[in-house]
Order: C-alpha cells, then structure tokens, then sequence
C-alpha cells in the first residue's frame, strides 16, 4: 500500500471538515445583520483636527465609565441571562445529532458532559415525549439540548440540562427543596428555570399564554 | 465579510480545538459574533484576527475545567535538538492512519499539527503564534514525534531526507 507524509495525511485529514451549506447559509446571515464599524469612512477621520480627536477620546472614556459603573451595579440576573441563550438556541432549531425517545440512548452519546441526563419531575405529563438531542453550552459549560413533543398538541420545546455549580447559580431555585422555578421571558416565549438531581434544567414554553 | 471558504477554513481551526462538530460550531458562531461587534481596524488580518478570537473564546470555556493546559518546559530535560516541527516531514504514514493518529492527540498537539500542517508555520513561527517558549514547542514535537511512531505500523520507518 503507497505511503504519504504524515503532513499530507493531516492535511487531508483536517481539510475533509466543513459546514453544511445550512450552517454556511446561517453565517453569511449573521454577518449581514451585524453592521460593521468599518463603514465609518477614513477620509472623514483624517478631516479631523488633533483637538477633535483627543476630546473625542475623552467623551469616549468618560462615557464608557458612566456605562461601566451603569453596569457594574445593575449586573443581569443569571436567570435573565439563561434565558437569553436558550431561547436564542431554541429558535434556531438546530438539527438534532441524535434521535430518539429513550434517554439511556442520549446518555449513551453525550460522552462528554460532565454529568448524566435525568428525567424531571416537571415532565411527568405522558403527552410528551423525547425526540433527540445535540450538544450545546450554557454560560460557557458543555450541556445538553433535548427536543420534546408534545403528543396533543403537537408543540415542539427544548428542553437543556447543564452542569450545576453552586457559585454560578446559587439564586436558581431547586425542585427537591420544594422551590418553584424561575420564570423568565425572552425573545417572545417564557423559559422555565431550576435544579433537580444536581442538574440546572431550562424549558422553552413557546405558547405559555395560550 | 468572511465568505464560505474562509468560513470552513475558519471552521477547521475551531474543530481543531473543540474536536467535535457541534462544539466547533458554536465556537464559531460566538467568535463571529464577537468579531462583528468589533472587527479589526486592518481587514488584511481579519482571519489571524479571527483565530486569535477563537483561541481567546475557546480557553476561556475550556480553562475552568483544565482542558486547555501547555506543560512549562523543562530546561534540564534533554531534548533533541533535531526535534524542529520539520523534522516531522520525514515521517511516512498509510492514509488511514492519519485519522487515527488524529485521535490520539490532545488540544494542544492538534493545535500544533494545525499550524504546521495547514498553515505552513516553522518552529519558531508556532512559537509566536502561541506565545510559548519555542523549548516548549520542541520538547512537545519530540513527544508528539514518539506518539505517533508508537501509533503507526511499526514497518514504517523515517525516510531519509
């Protein structure tokens, strides 16, 4: 059998990686809602005088303290900022890298979260039921995103469970204490929130005022 | 703008470091985020602006959880001095090894592979990139070196170059 350089082989190897026309589709979306700074034109910067430009930096500095110490005491909640990433998730609807109804089936894929998936007590209702999962990251923590159906109405909802850490989510209530979740609202659904089994769990609830 | 080449090639970095197509995405996605709310002054550097984002994002999701960790060299180990990343070139491997050789390195040596492998840098050029003393990048290539003889059939040996 013919031989190739290890250098060959890697590069091959890593070239063979690509998105799917989906994801690229997405990217070149993203890109074009986002307007860059560059559209500032350059030759109107150089019309500038020196005076200009240093008063200019200096509003900017005085501003940007103004908004740092806005910031620094009206931190956003962690709730809030759980419920931003997954709704965010949930409207993309990404497609799922694993399919089925049986959660020993997802545990046996997610191989690399640092803890296993459970069932929660806040899904006992038999109407839904589990379609698949894909990886995803919650406040920068590899978690789960399960997709779930519900058999009478048909509404599909996502459905995350991530590494819990006391420090990071201390004020997210726990069902074994007997707490109720947290509701928060974000891009037009409501997204439940709260820990069970050593886990964080967020549910979207797209038609909550239905 | 990036385009779609630029995107997948974007895209082998992150899978590079995540190694898996999921991760990679999202780590991305985030960058590109990130990039868009404060591109570069000079558009000439967007992608190794771009990668520095990346690597940035991805050590800071992956550092609580020491996933992201480059061993100190140390100066009274004895290193090869022949073990410059070119010395790699002379190794031969059958095509279907190389993913399993892939398989068998950690986020660093990947990373290292990357650079040499797809983006052509020496030594010294892996050294800046990754802002680590290039005793570092020696010392590793020689692991990296023994690793893969150890993985590939053992009739294969160093072509002389």
């Amino acid at each position: 059998m013919s031989k190739i350089t290890l250098h060959q082989g890697l590069q091959e190897h890593i070239e063979n990686v690509s998105l799917s026309d989906e994801q690229l589709d997405e990217l070149i979306q993203l890109q074009n809602t986002v307007v860059p700074k560059s559209f500032i034109s350059t030759s109107k910067i150089t019309r500038y005088s020196k005076i200009t430009k240093i008063s200019g930096i200096a509003a900017t500095v005085l501003i940007a303290a103004v908004i740092g110490l806005f910031y620094s005491t009206q931190q956003t909640p962690i709730g809030e900022k759980i419920a931003h990433e997954v709704s965010k998730n949930h409207l993309k609807l990404k497609p799922l890298e694993v399919n089925s109804n049986k959660l020993q089936d997802l545990n046996e894929y997610f191989t690399m979260l640092d803890f296993k998936l459970v069932s929660s007590k806040i899904l006992i209702d038999p109407n839904w039921v589990l379609l698949g999962g894909r990886y995803c990251t919650i406040q920068g923590n590899t978690a789960a995103q399960l997709r779930i159906k519900n058999l009478t109405t048909g509404k599909i909802e996502t459905l995350y469970q991530a590494p819990f850490f006391a420090n990071q989510y201390d004020n997210v209530p726990s069902i074994d204490k007997g707490q109720t979740p947290i509701e928060e609202y974000s891009k037009g659904m409501q997204v439940k929130i709260w820990t069970e089994k050593g886990v964080l769990f967020a549910l979207t609830n797209n038609n909550y005022n239905k | 703008m990036f385009d779609k080449t630029e995107l997948n090639q974007l895209y082998r970095y992150c899978f590079v470091l995540a190694d898996n197509e999921a991760d990679a995405y999202d780590l991305l996605q985030s960058a590109l985020e990130r990039y868009l709310r404060s591109p570069p002054n000079d558009y000439s550097v967007k992608k190794s602006y771009m990668r520095t984002i990346i690597r940035n994002l991805f050590i800071d999701q992956y550092r609580s959880k020491q996933k992201f960790e480059y061993e100190e060299f140390d100066e009274n180990k004895v290193t090869n001095i022949n073990d410059e990343i070119s010395s790699l070139e002379s190794i031969l491997i059958k095509q279907e090894e190389a993913s399993e050789i892939w398989h068998e390195l950690n986020t660093s040596e990947r990373e290292i592979m990357y650079l040499w492998a797809i983006l052509g840098y020496s030594t010294s050029e892996v050294s800046n990139y990754l802002d680590i003393p290039k005793g570092t990048i020696v010392s590793k290539v020689s692991r990296l070196r023994k690793k893969i003889m150890r993985k590939i059939k053992p009739e294969v040996k160093l072509r002389i170059v």
